[in-house]
């Protein structure tokens, strides 16, 4: 649940999002769900000229599953209280 | 709401049709469908598939189509590999 409400903190901001299937899709994140299922607008695939494949596409939806990273912008990210957060988050299961 | 939208599949597969139905699970169905073959000897051939329905946990990605620049796109002069199939563990 920790990691769905930092990406909810990212709606509107530039993400690049590498699938298990190599492709690396850059855009606009828009929403997430519980599944961390994701919603891209203004998408771009990187290497274009190789992967032409989604030309035709503008926003899309990702299925949560088949995400391997996520590149977050650095500046929207406070990495001490993500620390903390995630200490408390495994301090409660124990 | 009918819109043209891509999937791509679990295996690499790339799939258009027009949205009619979907659930919660994200299983999808499309009509007038379409599987858009790529390879690097020919540019991408379509074939028409007909009503299909797609079971969410094969579904990697959807999109929704501009089909402006679809349509304005001579597909057959693309040469691409096809996308791979998902990998997972070691790179």
């Amino acid at each position: 649940m920790l990691i769905f409400s930092v990406f909810k903190t990212l709606t509107d901001q530039t993400v690049t999002v590498e699938l298990k299937n190599d492709l690396c899709i850059t855009g606009v994140l828009k929403s997430v769900d519980q599944y961390l299922n994701i919603r891209l607008d203004a998408i771009k695939v990187q290497n274009a000229d190789q992967h032409p494949h989604m030309m035709a596409v503008r926003n899309c939806f990702i299925r949560g599953s088949v995400v391997r990273y996520v590149q977050l912008p650095a500046s929207a990210m406070d990495t001490q209280l993500l620390e903390d957060a995630t200490r408390r988050e495994s301090g409660k299961k124990i | 709401m009918e819109k043209r939208v891509l999937l791509v599949m679990q295996d690499g597969r790339v799939v258009m049709g027009i949205l009619v139905g979907w659930d919660q699970k994200s299983n999808i169905i499309l009509s007038e469908c379409i599987e858009r073959r790529f390879s690097l000897e020919s540019g991408a051939v379509d074939t028409s598939l007909g009503v299909y329905m797609v079971k969410g946990d094969q579904i990697c990605l959807v999109g929704e189509l501009d089909t402006g620049v679809d349509d304005a796109t001579q597909w057959s002069e693309i040469r691409a590999e096809p996308l791979p199939a998902l990998r997972y563990g070691e790179t």
